[in-house]
């Protein structure tokens, strides 16, 4: 076994720690995949429950006590639903909390050099499912349809207008016309609710080559978690704003740093900037897994010894990272099968060598004879 | 075990914040100086008194806990927020109970299987 990175020794010594105070069932460190997830649900219920009474329209041609548009909707949502501010913090503050724990699942798996090889992946899914975050937040934002919605919504609209040859469609889409108008809010809501839901797909790619994936943390931490978000509820409240005029040209907005730093790029560097920088970013981010930036050997993949395969499939059946396939056997075999190892999927585990009861398959760093020794050695000892 | 004991305390300061918040409930929404109509049992019980005394505790506890969201400008009832921060509070105590009382089964026993 190889020498444990700076890094990866920093991690497992705070784990060790955190497992002196709570037990090791409920530190957090090892639900760093399932917090998001968590995340998600409370999204996905109040969300719910704010878009019963969301309204997508823009119109606010004249003020009036009954003008009905989205501004007004989730004004109304604020004020004169039960727990309504509430259920918007919530909302708000746990879409934060999602992009924070992404980020940090991120770094421990980077950290812990869990994205190499076979886990590729799971590494550019989880940059994929980070983009797409990112964008359903920015879309909230516009959703509510005050002055800071109308200066991203224009900012947007740049940004798409500066692509090369799509640029122009991918305005008009965006707008749903060559303006903004009510069907643009429909446009918002639409992406904002079915990129939500094409999360599950996107989650789906991210989970399917790993074996008993973690997705569900253990009740204390999801309170712990609800806990957190409530008293973040409390500490920044909802503060009111004012509705987006579309003769105006707004200028000044808070900036929530979780989802909206992309517009702090595209404000400082322009449209052609803003698309350099994101392209730079999300792209050095895919290229992690790939073996020329880290200096450690490649995991050896197991290997068949095909005189002694007899086809019983226990091998293929039993490998967590189905990276056994059986294949018809050559001719003259008395087999109808033979185990093919496929090197990319193989994470060197050695299951595979215990399920086979003919010794036909090894790892070619830890033969069985050398295995047999060391068990000796440790029982002689 | 002094851990436990630190949780067992920050448990019970929750539970009791927890029941505060219940016994707020009815005040939540409702705005500084409204007079809460009390339920018919109180007044058969003649403890209208006792009742009205204790809301009105709890106002002037509420409004403290409300004047930092004034300072903020907070949108809405501000008495739904100070719920929210009562309910981290519950949420906080549930969690430390359940890691603190959780059972042991969680512990994997190896059996090792005696050789006939």
């Amino acid at each position: 076994m190889g020498k444990t990175n700076i890094f990866n020794a920093f991690f497992l010594g705070v784990e060790d720690l955190t497992n002196k105070v709570v037990k090791s069932k409920y530190n957090p460190f090892y639900y760093h995949g399932a917090l998001p997830q968590f995340i998600m649900y409370i999204l996905f219920l109040s969300g719910l429950l704010l878009f019963a009474y969301y309204v997508p329209t823009v119109d606010n041609a004249y003020s009036s006590l009954n003008l009905v548009n989205a501004f007004t909707s989730v004004d109304y949502i604020t004020n004169k639903i039960p727990f309504g501010a509430v259920i918007r913090g919530v909302h708000r503050y746990a879409g934060d909390a999602m992009v924070v724990a992404i980020v940090l699942h991120a770094v421990r798996v980077w950290f812990t050099d869990r994205f190499r090889q076979y886990r590729w992946v799971q590494w550019i899914s989880g940059i994929v499912l980070l983009i797409m975050v990112l964008f359903i937040g920015q879309t909230g934002y516009y959703l509510i349809w005050d002055e800071r919605s109308l200066l991203l919504t224009r900012m947007t609209v740049s940004a798409f207008d500066s692509v090369p040859f799509i640029g122009e469609s991918l305005k008009h889409w965006f707008m749903n016309g060559r303006t903004i108008t009510n069907l643009t809010l429909s446009n918002f809501l639409f992406i904002h609710i079915g990129l939500s839901f094409t999360l599950l797909f996107a989650l789906w790619i991210h989970y399917v080559r790993m074996t008993r994936p973690v997705i569900t943390p253990p009740p204390a931490l999801n309170y712990i978690l609800m806990a957190i978000v409530f008293a973040v509820v409390y500490m920044v409240p909802i503060t009111a704003t004012r509705m987006a005029d579309l003769n105006a040209t707004p200028t000044m907005m808070d900036v929530d740093l979780f989802f909206l730093w992309p517009y702090q790029i595209l404000a400082a560097a322009g449209p052609l900037g803003y698309w350099f920088w994101m392209v730079v970013i999300f792209g050095a981010l895919c290229l992690v897994p790939l073996p020329m930036f880290y200096g450690s050997k490649p995991v050896e993949a197991a290997e068949v010894v095909n005189d002694k395969c007899v086809g019983c499939r226990l091998c293929s059946l039993d490998c967590p990272y189905q990276a056994i396939e059986m294949v018809p056997a050559p001719a003259g075999s008395r087999f109808k099968l033979l185990a093919t190892v496929k090197p990319f999927r193989c994470s060197g585990c050695g299951v595979c060598v215990g399920a086979c009861a003919f010794d036909a398959i090894d790892l070619p760093n830890m033969e069985d004879a050398e295995v047999t020794a060391r068990i000796k050695q440790l029982v002689e000892a | 075990m002094v851990i436990a004991l630190v949780f067992a305390v920050v448990c019970l300061v929750g539970c009791l914040g927890m029941l505060w918040g219940e016994l707020h409930m009815p005040t939540a929404e409702s705005e500084s100086g409204t007079k809460v109509e009390l339920p018919h049992t109180i007044q058969l019980l003649k403890m209208e008194g006792p009742a009205n005394h204790l809301v009105e505790s709890f106002n002037s506890q509420r409004e403290g806990l409300a004047r930092p969201l004034t300072e903020k400008k907070a949108e809405g009832p501000l008495g739904e927020y100070v719920y929210s921060l009562m309910l981290g509070l519950a949420l906080t105590a549930g969690a430390l109970a359940v890691m603190t009382l959780g059972s042991e089964d969680e512990v994997e026993k190896t059996i090792i299987p005696e050789k006939k």
